[in-house]
């Protein structure tokens, strides 16, 4: 019986979010017209023409105009911008029609005028703009999408040649993902039985590695934004980094595979942090009682439901990670490092104990796991396989 | 006692997380589904860039170029 119920949790709570997922995307891709012509109250009668490319009439003038979408990775995940061009050549309207991006991020990227420099400039000589410093992914999507949208509506209607578009700066994401298939296959080595040094320091070794590549360099952590983004399958078409979600990945099949926690107990760099100020006054674990299993439980599955219906990943972030190691985040969130820091001295991996999404990960994890074992798991209790 | 104190840092753990994430989630279930987030065009072009003080906003923004996004 106990069995039947831990399968049935198992099959639930992904069909679950995935039809949270489904509900929002089928009320986001019925709007598609809508939305663009939300975006002046001068456009009507539109049209789809492909499923990039669109046509329609100015309200005032009642002359032709073109519109094209276009989609590109940026922070927080997908990026869709639309480019409104009258036939004259001429952009009439740039705008922003979906963003997976913190809105308050977003807010101060658009405020930069990334968005009215492209107004009023023909198609056909668009003017040379650079990434802005300080946003460089978040604007580099909204320009580059502006201009390959004008671009196509150039070239389907204008007969305009298509422009290759040139390639950003290389950006180091071979070696965040080498980075990070490293340290789990190291990780996995500190753990086998034929490791022959000291498991004590080469595990601290590995946590300080984390901390300096995973933690400062890269940003890579994962997060419960991280999952959205799995499950919506919003990576497919692009984003800023892979990092994380090989980290999830790598992570949840080390688990299955081994029953080994390789991420929270060796990789995490928050939990290393963590780890490493409590070293200071030696504290011990605090106590994690049911209510707060459950807690934590529910807090998880709500969020990841409704970020996944709303389509914002961001949504999801709440994780004082960005705070701790990039110095990006909101009040809250700074206000949340510094408890996480305090309490790190008071009680052993405050935040990995009590809070931490990745737990209720590896809790469910473990119960679907348990399925293929001939003793059967409980899901009170499970402590997240450290 | 250990009990007692690891109470009070769930408890500040939930408060904080709600603060930050609530207002988020009351935002996306307030705003339309063809809600367009950001848009120029002619008829609203004060925001130039031309008339845009670059150094200034990123102060204001809290942003630098060290900062990475």
């Amino acid at each position: 019986m106990a069995r039947f119920k831990n399968i049935l949790i198992v099959v639930l709570i992904p069909l679950a979010l995935v039809l949270s997922w489904a509900g929002g995307e089928y009320q986001v891709q019925s709007v598609t017209i809508e939305r663009i012509q939300n975006i002046s109250d001068e456009i009507s009668e539109v049209n789809r023409v492909d499923d990039h490319l669109f046509r329609g009439r100015n309200l005032s003038s009642g002359a032709p105009i073109y519109i094209a979408l276009e989609n590109k990775p940026s922070y927080g995940g997908p990026l869709t911008v639309a480019t409104v061009v009258n036939d004259q050549k001429q952009i009439e309207h740039v705008a922003i029609l979906q963003s997976s991006d913190t809105s308050s991020y977003l807010q101060k990227v658009v405020g930069l005028g990334v968005l009215s420099v492209f107004v009023k400039q023909p198609v056909d000589a668009l003017p040379q703009i650079d990434v802005i410093s300080g946003a460089t992914i978040s604007s580099s999507a909204i320009m580059r999408g502006i201009e390959r949208a004008a671009n196509r509506v150039g070239v389907a209607e204008f007969g305009l040649s298509e422009i290759t578009e040139t390639k950003e700066k290389a950006t180091p994401e071979t070696a965040k993902l080498s980075t990070v298939f490293l340290l789990f296959a190291a990780a996995w080595f500190l753990t086998s039985k034929k490791f022959p040094l000291s498991r004590r320091n080469s595990r601290w070794a590995l946590m300080v590695t984390s901390v300096i590549t995973i933690g400062v360099m890269y940003g890579a952590l994962l997060s419960l934004s991280t999952l959205v983004i799995l499950i919506s399958g919003s990576w497919t078409h692009g984003l800023a980094s892979y990092a994380p979600l090989l980290c999830l990945v790598l992570a949840g099949a080390a688990y299955l595979l081994t029953k080994k926690n390789l991420y929270c107990s060796v990789i995490c760099p928050f939990g290393a942090v963590q780890e490493g100020l409590g070293m200071i006054t030696g504290c011990s674990s605090p106590v994690r009682t049911g209510w707060m299993q459950w807690l934590t439980r529910l807090w998880v599955f709500v969020l990841l439901a409704a970020a996944l219906y709303f389509h914002a990943p961001s949504d999801a972030i709440y994780e004082p990670f960005g705070k701790a190691f990039n110095f990006i985040g909101s009040s809250a969130v700074y206000i949340l490092t510094i408890i996480v820091v305090i309490s790190s001295l008071i009680v052993r991996r405050p935040w990995c104990v009590l809070f931490c999404p990745a737990s209720v990960l590896f809790d469910y994890f473990k119960l679907a796991r348990s399925i293929f074992e001939k003793r059967d798991g409980q899901l009170s209790g499970l402590g997240g396989g450290k | 006692m250990k009990k007692t104190v690891s109470i009070v840092i769930y408890l500040l753990f939930i408060v904080i997380c709600s603060v930050e994430v609530v207002p988020k989630l009351i935002h996306s279930s307030q705003k339309e589904v063809a809600f367009v987030p950001y848009s120029a065009g002619i008829e609203d072009r004060s925001n130039s860039t031309e008339e845009i003080d670059y150094g200034r906003l990123l102060e204001n923004a809290n942003m630098d170029e060290d900062t990475k996004f």
